[in-house]
């Protein structure tokens, strides 16, 4: 499994990457949220009304974002430390993850989708799902917060719960 | 022991001493609060709540849930969207009516099923005890001579910015200057601090609020209230205006009547009781209970002044 | 002030009994990621009914007092904010925690709650009428004085260049937008989003921003982080030495924890917040604030504890509930058939002084529970992370659904636990968000309701006295740095 499942690519690049997708990514936001307060009505008791707030953060957030195109904040990552890390594993984890939401969104029972999202989980970050002890964590800690966490919160904390 | 074991034991111990007749209930009932917990409605329902289940009123544990947020709508649309198979109930108030007539819901009375009015409390005006006025016709007198001078403490779209309204068109309309404030508590300390110049509070915060020095201007009713009878009312100052807030029990859309009719009983049932007649005691309240055509027609008469006072004032509710 | 009277009620024994229980079921509420001490309480309150007046309301104080502390647990280990007024204590204790002193920075946070506890409870007992009063007094236009006071406090939270603080703290005020406009209740910006029109909820957005994002980026390091230690048992316990040494930081933090939490509806997280931005600002060395400085858990702590205290303050005295959880109080105090408020003192004198010494008891068994049980605790941090991670996961999403009952939320998390990764790989610092996010609503609505109190103008803004001293005091904060710099530059010329 950890021979197929390289780093893809270096570390300070994806660094890179994210800065400048978040920078456009704020810079959306605030293009979005400013012309959504603009069709917003005028204040009936005072001057400012509901779209005022928006608009001037709006404002500062597109402002603030434009230096991050251009500017690192932090000091670059050092590429000894690169090699080492395992974005591919947080990118499988990511994909995992939002299959389980998608699944409870959709209103599946809690249980089984949970056992199933931390038994894999756990397998994944034991580095090696051949060994039987591996198993027996994630087997255990599944029914644990699969079972263990739903009769916590649906019949003492009278939380509901998908499913 | 858990709660719901903790309960359901409690449910069989009913069950063997009330051998249920019909088949309804079956399981246990929840009624959503669309506040907060800790606020007046909330107390009350948990009041009753537990009165029913000490008198094993209901064969089954009720069990309250509060689902707070969106001016009560989060919680109204969960249970309009529940089975109408009298396991969900909601309770609510003036909020659920005005919060269709101003516009924060897209639906209303109809997407639900009276069950019950379970209480009353209607709303005083109030000012500092060193204010210059001591009735609301002097206030709105003043204002009216010097429009957008006098302040209120209201709660914008809310229960208070309605009943305002309710008032002063009574009146023939005086310019008030509107300060948001939000809930009772809130309204007292913009009062309080000498930020406004008015503001409305249920009875029962009236009694709690004045020996920080409130006096009451009027009582927005028909007729003075017996706990309180040194406030007059609004309508002998010549202000016809009742604002009065009841708290009703509903069901989903659709609950068959021989279902709601069970609740009904129970809770008219539950108010009989000696417990019951103590907290709205305390509390100031009025049990006002009504409940099948009579209620309809009550929830309907109010539904309709709601609607018309959000109607005149649609400018301002945009 | 007769000091016996407080004491008379702790003598009764099945008093004490349920302060201690109310506590204990406070921490370990609290220290359950994902489960909260309103949860908690709102969950008692129909247990309460059976029993007597005094019992119910010192046990759910217990959980109050308990809860706060009990969150503070699971910030410092896994940096999940088990309430929202501790995600201030993640800022230095998990980094503490991941240098390998999880139990100091555990005695410290717990040595700090007490003192907050203590000051705050002197308060209450001593002055908790006339300092109520004066809060009650205060304004929308003194509101959001002290609001743009706590906002300048942007700048200096959290490490990088200043303009990276910035845009955290304006993406954090943008967060804070979508949802019912906090004036008017105008419905804006939720582009027809399921679950965007109730507003982003603070609960998912900060276990997202800080939990999640940190467990993103332990999956990122999985295989360079060293391996779990095994530490040895230390002595969780806040030496003389560390109170002696930390003195002014404990009684400033407390006095500004208590001071926030009597002010209604500021609440524990802008307390914590406040005093750690003041105590990096006069500390020696501010740079080594959120990389596991002691003062900054020490602050944190100090004030959200203090708080709890503060906030007890003005529903006591004039029945106004500072925040959720005083909401819920009040509703407990009315099913019992009382009303806090300015005839309790008179009415039920003795509710009020329970009230008051269950506090203080409260703050003692929080202490003395939890410091004997840090040890243990500490070594939750060492658990393979092959069930630790899962684990994590599994309880965010379980504390994002209980929140507020909305599926969506996770979602929400999910994409705030994204943006916190990003945002922390680049260097951009999360303090300055969570300040914007928790401050804008309370700045929004206050000038909007002194814009309406006065007609539109301004004005009032400086001419009213204690608007005007929040203000300036502002502007100094805004400069002090400036002249610091300036000042010390000359002086090495």
């Amino acid at each position: 499994m950890r021979k197929t499942l390289r780093p893809v690519s270096s570390y300070t690049q994806v660094t890179g990457v994210i800065r400048v997708g978040l920078a456009c990514c704020f810079l959306g936001l605030a293009a979005v949220a400013f012309i959504g307060a603009a069709a917003l009505p005028g204040g009936i008791y005072e001057p400012l009304g509901p779209g005022a707030f928006p608009q001037a953060v709006a404002c500062a957030v597109a402002l603030l974002a434009l230096p991050l195109l251009f500017l690192r904040p932090a000091p670059p990552d050092t590429d000894a430390q690169a090699p080492d890390s395992r974005q591919d594993l947080a990118l499988f984890s990511l994909v995992l993850t939002a299959l389980y939401v998608l699944l409870l969104t959709f209103d599946l029972d809690f249980r089984p989708a949970t056992f199933a999202y931390a038994m894999m989980l756990s397998l994944l970050f034991s580095g090696d799902w051949r060994r039987g002890r591996n198993w027996v964590i994630a087997i255990g800690l599944a029914l644990v917060l699969g079972f263990g966490v739903h009769f916590l919160m649906t019949d003492v904390f009278v939380v509901d719960m998908p499913g | 022991m858990t709660i719901r074991a903790f309960l359901g034991a409690a449910a069989l111990f009913a069950a063997i001493a009330h051998p249920a007749s019909a088949d309804y209930p079956e399981e246990p009932i929840t009624v959503v609060v669309p506040f907060s917990a800790g606020g007046g409605s909330d107390v009350l329902i948990r009041t009753l709540a537990r009165v029913i289940q000490e008198k094993e009123l209901l064969d089954v544990p009720l069990t309250i849930l509060n689902v707070g947020g969106a001016g009560g709508t989060l919680g109204s649309r969960r249970v309009k969207e529940a089975d109408a198979d009298g396991y969900t109930y909601l309770l609510s108030h003036f909020a659920l009516l005005s919060a269709h007539a101003t516009g924060v819901a897209d639906y209303g009375l109809d997407a639900f099923e009276p069950v019950a009015q379970i209480s009353s409390t209607c709303l005083i005006y109030a000012a500092l005890e060193d204010y210059e006025h001591d009735t609301l016709a002097a206030a709105f007198d003043a204002a009216k001579a010097a429009p957008d001078t006098i302040s209120e403490a209201i709660n914008i779209g809310a229960v208070v910015h309605l009943t305002s309204w309710m008032a002063t068109d009574a009146y023939g309309g005086v310019d008030l200057r509107y300060v948001q404030s939000g809930g009772g508590a809130k309204r007292f300390e913009f009062l309080y601090g000498g930020h406004v110049d008015l503001a409305q509070f249920s009875v029962a915060e009236f009694a709690n609020f004045a020996p920080k020095g409130l006096k009451a201007l009027a009582l927005l009713d028909d007729q003075r209230n017996p706990n309180l009878p040194d406030i007059p009312t609004a309508k002998e100052q010549g202000i016809d205006a009742r604002a009065c807030v009841s708290d009703w029990v509903f069901a989903p859309k659709g609950t068959p009547a021989e279902v709601t009719q069970v609740m009904a009983d129970a809770i008219a049932t539950a108010l009989e009781t000696d417990e019951m007649k103590a907290f709205y005691a305390k509390d100031l309240r009025t049990p006002d209970f009504l409940t099948g055509a009579d209620l309809e027609a009550a929830i309907q008469a109010q539904d309709a002044i709601i609607r018309e006072v959000a109607e005149r004032h649609a400018d301002e509710l945009k | 002030m007769d000091l016996a009277v407080f004491l008379t009620p702790m003598l009764d024994l099945g008093t004490i009994f349920y302060v201690v229980l109310g506590t204990l079921l406070g921490v370990v509420v609290g220290a359950i990621p994902g489960l909260n001490g309103a949860m908690l309480i709102t969950l008692s309150l129909p247990l309460t009914f059976y029993m007597e007046p005094t019992h119910s309301i010192v046990m759910l104080v217990g959980m109050y007092v308990g809860a706060i502390s009990g969150g503070a647990i699971t910030a410092i280990l896994f940096r999940i904010p088990g309430t929202p007024a501790s995600v201030v204590t993640t800022f230095d204790g998990h980094p503490m925690a991941r240098q390998g002193k999880a139990d100091r920075a555990i005695a410290l946070c717990l040595g700090a709650s007490l003192v907050g506890g203590l000051v705050a409870g002197v308060f209450l007992i001593t002055l908790s009428a006339p300092i109520s009063d004066w809060a009650a007094r205060l304004g929308p236009f003194e509101y959001f004085s002290l609001v743009m006071m706590a906002m300048v406090l942007i700048t200096s939270v959290g490490s990088g260049p200043l303009w990276a603080g910035m845009l955290s703290g304006a993406l954090g005020m943008l967060a804070a937008m979508p949802g019912y406009d906090p004036s008017s209740g105008r419905l804006r910006l939720d582009f027809d989003i399921p679950g965007l029109d109730a507003g982003l909820g603070l609960l998912p957005v900060l276990i997202g921003l800080f939990a999640v994002s940190q467990v993103i980026g332990e999956i990122v390091d999985i295989d360079r982080t060293a391996k779990a230690e095994t530490i040895a048992y230390r002595r969780a316990f806040m030496r003389l030495r560390d109170y002696t040494a930390n003195a002014i930081n404990l009684l400033r933090s407390s006095l500004i924890g208590t001071f926030i939490g009597i002010l209604p509806g500021i609440g524990a997280t802008v307390g914590s917040l406040v005093s750690y931005s003041v105590a990096r600002n006069t500390a020696a060395e501010p740079e080594r604030f959120g990389k596991g400085a002691e003062q900054g858990v020490i602050a944190s702590e100090a004030a959200n504890n203090a708080t709890v205290g503060g906030a007890l303050i003005p529903l006591i005295a004039i029945g106004i509930p500072g925040s959720v959880i005083d909401a819920i109080l009040l509703g407990a105090f009315v099913i019992h058939g009382m009303r806090p408020g300015p005839l309790l003192f008179d009415n039920n004198p003795e509710i009020v002084h329970a009230v008051m010494g269950s506090y203080v008891l409260a703050c003692v068994v929080m202490f003395a529970a939890l410091s004997l049980a840090s040890g243990l605790i500490a070594r939750l941090m060492y658990l393979p992370r092959q069930a630790m991670l899962p684990a994590i996961l599994v309880f965010c999403v379980v504390g994002a659904i209980a929140a507020n009952n909305q599926i969506s939320d996770v979602w929400v998390m999910f994409a705030f636990g994204l943006l916190g990764y990003g945002m922390e790989r680049v260097g951009i610092p999360l303090g300055p968000f969570v300040i914007g996010f928790v401050l804008t609503p309370i700045a929004e609505e206050s000038l909007r309701s002194a814009l309406m109190m006065s007609a539109g103008s301004w004005a009032p803004l400086a001419t009213r006295p204690i608007s005007a001293a929040f203000l300036a005091i502002a502007a100094l904060l805004l400069i002090a740095p400036f002249v610091i710099g300036l000042l010390r530059r000359m002086r090495r010329k």
